[in-house]
């Protein structure tokens, strides 16, 4: 997430407080240009060093795309899947259903996330060759993982609803981290 | 915005622009949630400002546990000038788990951090539309930082977590990619940490962390509205607590770590159900884990047969030409060693051969600052290596013929192997067909 920084804009307000005219023209102190420039410097150094390889530009590519991807298509797509479980927020009153399903399915799409080479065994010939072994089983554990993730939230969920009883009025609480 | 341009004419649909933002995310009142805020961001950045460094430092270590010095396969990213010439020096031979414990935990802090890098990313989202999108130079360039600090850390942890599962599909060498954008994250985060340790330690002090553990999401309200524009001014209620986030950022990353230590821990190796290091090859000697297997690299059982021979070179060209049956015939040594992958994995086994230094002074290369190894292996990019003099001196470095009391097997490097205390898996070099010491510089 490229953003506006807090620390500029303290710095730019104590620059309004008596700096001179070149920090109020920069919007922050000496300092914090000395250390984007550090930055800059070293940055442009380590491209420097990669220009005559063909693999700087792969590089650049999956730098950037690794970035818009996830600030542009991931981000959105977890709000927008969030803003579906909408109905499960329930109403006042009642044991909210959301996070028992927000749970177990964003630490499923997490571990998706991370183990998606072996679990859609996208790099099975690969791995085949190297280690002798193959990834049929992969794609079934995660699911296993998922199924058990879900499972525990639900008897947390049934666990903490058997507990209220039928009097209501409480709201409910977030389901605690060990039913991930 | 909400409200309708009531501006005729381009110059006023631009002046509208300017003022009020294009709307969609570009407008506070778009993002909802009322847990962001800079608390939170701040809680996060404390993690990551512990375990990132690890990685650096960690990182920067398996950089010179290859020994780049020596050149040829020893060094991935030659042409690396200043960032690599002052990491180099002569690897430790001990302890003899030192690299698996350093890239062990590499790898395994390195997927463990995932979710608390996401989770804060997640937290500064709406800074990322934020309008007008400049405000200063000094803003301007703080982000443009920023996508080089968001960027470089997608990309390692993209590239890491694609070559610990054999997913190549950037096209470019691994060690390439992950060592250049390393030092480009390096210079973002320092600038970063620079620029933002005094507002995240204010931060943090405007709020009792133990308050917030015990307040539950009914008495969940945003903080307050904030100058970096973190904290949404139209916040829906509370679904979760900030407690709530917090276990599951750190519980889906002590998850994502329990499902992956095994790859690294012998007797734990059926936990890792996720890594592709999990899987276990049987209880017989030669049943660890491989990462050549003999068919991929081309090695025909023929060379490796009655006719083999390892042929050793000295720094004066004296010349030795061993059999299986000669190397059996010499002082045999029994350690306990591990191969620890550049990939995280590692397992440790018992390996009984001759040691290298015995070999070294049968060409009089006793004080030879190194050894070139060669395999039978025709392809890949690791079929010679190189070794430091204080490899070949130590104690532990063997050229190992079998291992927990059996042959070596094909895909282990029968008939004979280098094993190398404290060094990356790679550089235990299979099927060794040639050592050449060199003079003593």
């Amino acid at each position: 997430m490229s953003g506006p920084a807090g620390g500029s804009g303290t710095a730019a307000r104590r620059s309004r407080g008596g700096r001179g005219p070149l920090a109020r023209l920069y919007g922050a102190s000496p300092w914090h240009l000395v250390a984007l420039l550090g930055c800059f410097g070293l940055t442009a150094y380590a491209v420097s060093r990669l220009r005559e390889d063909p693999a700087l530009l792969r590089i650049a590519l999956w730098f950037v795309g690794a970035a818009v991807v996830w600030d542009l298509v991931v981000g959105p797509l977890l709000a927008l899947v969030d803003r579906g479980l909408r109905p499960l927020r329930g109403s006042p009153g009642r044991l909210p259903v959301i996070n028992h399903v927000r749970v177990p399915a964003l630490t499923s799409a997490l571990l998706l996330l991370v183990w998606a080479p072996v679990i859609l065994q996208r790099s099975e010939p690969v791995f085949r060759t190297k280690a002798g072994l193959d990834l049929d089983d992969y794609l079934g554990r995660w699911l296993v993982i998922t199924a058990v993730l879900f499972v525990a939230s639900a008897l947390v969920y049934a666990v903490r609803r058997a507990r209220r009883g039928p009097r209501t009025g409480e709201p409910g609480r977030p389901p605690a981290a060990s039913s991930s | 915005m909400t409200q309708p341009d009531t501006t005729p004419g381009l110059r006023g649909r631009v002046a509208h622009l300017l003022e009020h933002g294009p709307g969609g995310p570009a407008d506070p009142h778009s993002w909802r949630s009322p847990l962001r805020g800079p608390w939170l961001t701040s809680v996060l950045a404390v993690a990551l400002l512990i375990g990132l460094p690890v990685l650096i430092v960690t990182g920067l270590l398996s950089y010179a546990a290859y020994d780049p010095a020596l050149g040829g396969s020893n060094d991935q990213t030659p042409g690396a000038g200043l960032l690599a010439s002052w990491i180099r020096f002569d690897w430790f031979t001990s302890p003899s788990w030192l690299y698996r414990v350093t890239q062990g935990t590499h790898v395994l802090l390195g997927i463990a951090l995932i979710p608390l890098v996401l989770a804060k990313l997640w937290s500064v989202a709406p800074k990322l539309f934020a309008w007008p999108p400049v405000r200063s130079p000094a803003q301007a360039l703080e982000r443009l930082s920023l996508l080089l600090l968001v960027g470089s850390i997608l990309f390692l942890l993209l590239t890491g977590v694609m070559n610990v599962q054999y997913d190549y599909a950037w096209g470019f060498s691994f060690y390439t990619g992950h060592f250049y954008a390393a030092w480009v994250f390096i210079a973002a985060f320092a600038s970063h940490v620079a620029l933002k340790l005094p507002t995240m330690l204010r931060t943090l002090r405007s709020r009792s962390f133990r308050e917030e553990l015990r307040t539950s999401t009914a008495d969940t309200v945003p903080e307050p509205l904030d100058p970096y524009g973190l904290v949404s001014p139209a916040p829906e209620p509370a679904t979760v607590s900030r407690r709530g986030a917090l276990a599951w950022a750190g519980g889906s990353s002590l998850t994502l770590l329990a499902l992956s230590i095994g790859q690294s821990i012998d007797p734990l190796r059926p936990t890792a159900l996720l890594s592709p290091r999990g899987q276990s090859y049987g209880d017989g000697p030669n049943d660890f884990q491989v990462n050549t297997t003999f068919r991929e690299i081309g090695i025909d059982p023929v060379q490796t047969g009655p006719s083999w021979r390892l042929r050793l070179v000295g720094p004066g060209d004296r010349s030795v030409v061993l059999s299986r049956e000669d190397l059996l015939g010499m002082r045999q040594v029994t350690e306990e060693l591990p191969i620890a992958c550049v990939e995280g994995w590692s397992t440790s086994q018992r390996w009984t051969g001759v040691r290298l230094r015995d070999l070294a002074a049968l060409v009089g290369g006793d004080g030879a600052d190194s050894v070139f190894v060669e395999s039978l292996q025709q392809a890949g990019a690791f079929s010679t290596m190189s070794l430091t003099g204080k490899q070949i001196r130590a104690d532990k470095t063997l050229l190992a013929l079998r291992v927990n009391g059996a042959d070596l097997s094909l895909d282990h490097g029968f008939p004979a192997r280098m094993v190398i205390p404290a060094a990356p898996g790679v550089r235990n070099t299979k099927w060794v067909e040639a050592l050449t010491f060199g003079r003593p510089s």
